[in-house]
């Protein structure tokens, strides 16, 4: 009897952390946005070609801006990334493990044939007390992972919105710059068009079409970026609203479900092949 | 959610943008119709891409919410900003094309100095070129 009330505290109350972990682990590996901030980072380098005079003045001036800003807006990725990690660490299988103790204790109580206890006896009540124990430190990890989801989520928040600014900032900057190199490829495009010798025009329309397809990149990278960063904010939300609701299903599908989004806009920033330089 | 402050500098880094945008409109038309020659062209051109760094620098301060003196004018400075891009699209004369980008740069460049007196001075040049005062 003694067994089924262990055996059923040890049910009562199990919640998957494994949902926590994966989501907090897809959210540290989150990588977009330090490319493209990165990219942004570099722009000047790539439009430095197609200015003079005054625009190039202050495309320098800009670069000045950029660089010192750049340094701030790549620590607030770290911050993410920190409090991620931490949470993942938090909501570890690892973590708050006190099996090693119970093996002891369980050969510790050896098989007492006095008092009908053999071996298997043993066996059996080191197993249900390392359940017991990992339901009683379980506890303990659901109200710490409560307690942080729920103490960090205005603040993650507030981060995560301040991080879309940026990517708008930097969508915005990227469409100026294509507009700058294309506006001046074209310009000049129309008048070497003109000249008899056709060669200038073919090797200039060849370069303008390269450097299109680069701002295509450039404008998807924008959109995993923005799309990651929403999907953070929606798991850690629903997180914090549901903390002590984790082991309903459908909950733990909402946020595996941001997961499975995080994992594929990884998967697809690698095919985009793009590397900040 | 977006700082009224940084709302502000965006909105109007997006209508500097999109005068770059009219403006580089209307320089290609004329380049096809025959009624630039190159010179003309790259002065043009040279406008229109010193009102694209303007709108960057804009950019890279609502990233860092910065400027406050802006909120002050900015109702002021978008109105100015609108009626130059609806002046652009109905300009016949492609030398009153580069007389109204002139003070659209003046007007730019007073934005970035955060100078009251100047943007107001700018303002009043900029609105005696689209016609919407009655000072000669």
């Amino acid at each position: 009897m003694r067994w089924a009330v262990l055996f059923l505290a040890a049910s009562v109350g199990c919640v998957n952390l494994k949902t926590v972990r994966d989501f907090a682990g897809e959210s540290a590996r989150f990588s977009a946005y330090t490319e493209l901030t990165a990219h942004f980072r570099d722009t000047y380098r790539r439009e430095r070609p197609y200015l003079s005079g005054e625009a190039a003045e202050l495309a320098q001036a800009n670069d000045r801006q950029r660089q010192a800003a750049c340094r701030d807006l790549l620590e607030i990725q770290r911050a993410l990334s920190a409090y991620m990690r931490t949470l993942a660490r938090l909501a570890g299988e690892e973590t708050f493990d006190v099996s090693e103790g119970l093996g002891e204790a369980a050969s510790g109580i050896g098989a007492h044939a006095d008092y009908g206890l053999d071996a298997r006896h043993a066996a059996a009540y080191a197993g249900l007390s390392r359940v017991v124990a990992r339901w009683a430190t379980s506890a303990r990890q659901q109200r710490a992972v409560r307690d942080l989801v729920q103490e960090a989520d205005p603040s993650l928040q507030a981060l995560l919105d301040g991080m879309a600014s940026v990517v708008d900032c930097c969508r915005r900057t990227n469409e100026n710059e294509k507009d700058t190199v294309t506006g001046m490829l074209e310009a000049e495009i129309a008048f070497a068009d003109r000249a008899p010798d056709r060669l200038l025009a073919a090797l200039a329309k060849a370069h303008l079409q390269s450097r299109l397809d680069e701002y295509r990149l450039a404008d998807a990278m924008c959109g995993s970026a923005e799309r990651g960063i929403r999907k953070i904010q929606e798991g850690h939300r629903t997180l914090s609203e549901n903390c002590g609701r984790l082991s309903r299903a459908e909950v733990a599908a909402a946020i595996d479900r941001c997961s499975q989004d995080l994992r594929t806009i990884r998967s697809r920033v690698r095919i985009l092949g793009w590397k900040a330089e | 959610m977006r700082r009224d402050e940084e709302k502000g500098i965006m909105e109007l880094a997006e209508r500097l943008t999109r005068s770059a945008d009219a403006a580089h409109a209307r320089l290609m038309k004329d380049i096809a119709a025959g009624q630039a020659d190159q010179p003309t062209a790259q002065r043009l051109l040279q406008d229109e891409l010193v009102l694209r760094q303007r709108a960057n620098a804009l950019y890279l301060d609502a990233a860092r919410y910065a400027r406050p003196e802006l909120q002050r004018t900015q109702g002021s400075l978008l109105e100015a900003v609108d009626a130059a891009n609806a002046r652009i699209e109905r300009l016949q004369d492609l030398s009153k094309l580069v007389d109204l980008l002139a003070h659209l740069l003046v007007l730019a460049a007073a934005v970035s100095t955060s100078r009251a007196d100047l943007i107001a001075s700018a303002l009043r040049e900029m609105k005696r070129a689209t016609g919407e005062t009655d000072t000669p």
